[in-house]
């Protein structure tokens, strides 16, 4: 770590800064720096950002692990997956209320509606 | 190997030393490679001009995230390019329509699973990938026509809920019989959504640029943001191999690398955070400065498949999302004060 001595401390300089900021330093230079930084407000204010919040990368449940789902042919995980989304994500639990009804109506249908089509037609 | 053919372009951006040549070779991949695969296949599933393009732009942006990802990495999950774009366009699409048409979605998932689970329908891929749709015995015949499709006339009644399931399965079969040919899900499902009414129902959103149509309701917004603070403890709740898997992978919602932001903003130092992905502080910060690490190289130190690691880091956001909404709603939570002689209701905030 490059430092300047001022005031009798010892702080990082506009070089050793920049490699902090660009994650241009190796692993040792870094550890000290970070070291530096985390009780040094002078050093700190050089380099701090002003981010307080955020709201991380978000993914939906494809169609096929929904399908796995309602047919009850996912495994631990992925159960426990769609399990924690849908209990968060309006849109994705809606698909998966519809595809189970779907399966409902599908099973509950018998024979095929083109025969039953066809057979009215016929009669 | 022809140097301009995708995978060539590839290797050579995966293998140029600097980084502006490297942004040179991206933009040769992107430009001659992937832009009119990505165009062609948002056109033929986004009619509207502005949203087609908003879509194309998104697409790539997205790609130029994922190939900047792959520099660096030893082996690359990548074996052909061209299919590889082909997917990541088709996902974004498929995820624009869930978000504009929802009832057209939800009918395309009804027909997969019906064509899945009939036993005298079925569904297969065509040689360029796409779902494709018929009778049981009719697998690898060549599909009919959107055209033909357009002009079978359907018997139905008009049911915008689209809840007559009985309905969508008679006119399934009806069309197939009509046709005598296979049909490409997209057009079979445009078919059904015209006969049944629910073509055109969207969900009207401003669409002035790409971002805003992502942004959640003001509401949603703030449930699902968390302070850094938070979600600094929230983590160090999570199982290991999610913490794992969720940090050294961390990303915004618009995909932006941000476990950098910890030590600039005092929530925790380098070394803190090597503790809780468990690794020596040396070993961490040779990786800090190649931060987000691909889902192969974090699979490799978890020991696990890239198709875990993908899945540990959902588990991880869910559970932190889950913990974040219940923090939100216990924040906003009005809570009866009895110290008071009367029954007052204080927020919290």
């Amino acid at each position: 770590m490059s430092e300047t001595t001022r005031d009798d401390e010892t702080h990082l300089d506009e070089a050793a800064l920049d490699r902090y900021r660009r994650r241009a330093a190796d692993p040792a230079e870094l550890l000290a720096a970070d070291a530096h930084l985390a009780t040094c407000d002078r050093c700190f204010a050089a380099v701090r950002v002003d981010v307080e919040s955020l709201q991380l990368e978000e993914t939906h449940l494809r169609y096929e692990e929904l399908e796995a789902f309602v047919d009850d042919r996912a495994g631990a995980i992925d159960r426990e997956l769609v399990a924690a989304h849908t209990t968060q994500c309006e849109r994705c639990r809606r698909e998966l209320t519809d595809l189970a009804a779907a399966r409902d109506a599908l099973r509950a249908q018998k024979p095929s509606p083109y025969e039953v089509r066809v057979s009215r037609i016929r009669t | 190997m022809n140097e301009h053919a995708p995978e060539a372009l590839l290797e050579q951006y995966l293998g140029v030393a600097t980084e502006t040549e490297a942004d040179r070779c991206l933009a040769v991949l992107l430009e001659d490679v992937a832009t009119p695969l990505v165009r062609r296949i948002v056109l033929s599933s986004v009619r509207d001009l502005q949203e087609s393009d908003d879509l194309v732009a998104d697409t790539l942006l997205d790609l130029l995230r994922r190939l900047r990802d792959l520099r660096g990495d030893v082996v690359h999950p990548i074996q052909d390019l061209q299919r590889y774009i082909v997917t990541c366009a088709y996902n974004r699409c498929h995820e624009r329509m869930r978000d504009r048409y929802p009832a057209l979605t939800r009918l395309r998932n009804q027909l997969r699973y019906l064509f899945a689970h009939d036993r005298e329908l079925a569904s297969w891929r065509d040689g360029e990938g796409e779902l494709v749709c018929g009778l049981r015995e009719w697998a690898g015949r060549k599909v009919a026509s959107t055209d033909a499709a357009e002009r079978v006339r359907l018997a139905a009644t008009s049911d915008p809920a689209a809840e007559n399931r009985a309905q969508v399965t008679l006119l399934v079969h009806e069309l197939l019989h009509a046709l005598r040919a296979p049909l490409p899900l997209g057009v079979l499902t445009a078919t059904i959504a015209r006969g049944i009414g629910v073509e055109h129902l969207r969900v009207e959103r401003p669409l002035t640029n790409f971002e805003q149509a992502d942004v959640p309701s003001p509401e949603e917004t703030l449930a699902h943001r968390m302070s850094l603070r938070q979600l600094w403890d929230d983590v160090r709740k999570l199982a290991w191999k999610q913490r794992v898997a969720l940090l050294l992978n961390l990303r915004d919602v618009q995909g932006r690398e941000c476990l950098t932001l910890l030590p600039l903003t005092r929530t925790a130092t380098i070394a803190e955070i090597a503790a809780v992905v468990g690794m020596p502080a040396e070993k961490f910060a040779a990786l800090w400065n190649r931060l987000p690490l691909s889902d192969a190289e974090i699979a490799e130190l978890l020991d696990a498949t890239p198709r875990q690691v993908i899945k540990f880091r959902r588990l991880a956001r869910e559970r932190l999302r889950r913990l974040a909404k219940k923090q939100h709603d216990q924040n906003l939570a009005p809570e009866i004060d009895s110290s008071q002689s009367g029954i007052t209701l204080v927020t919290r905030r």
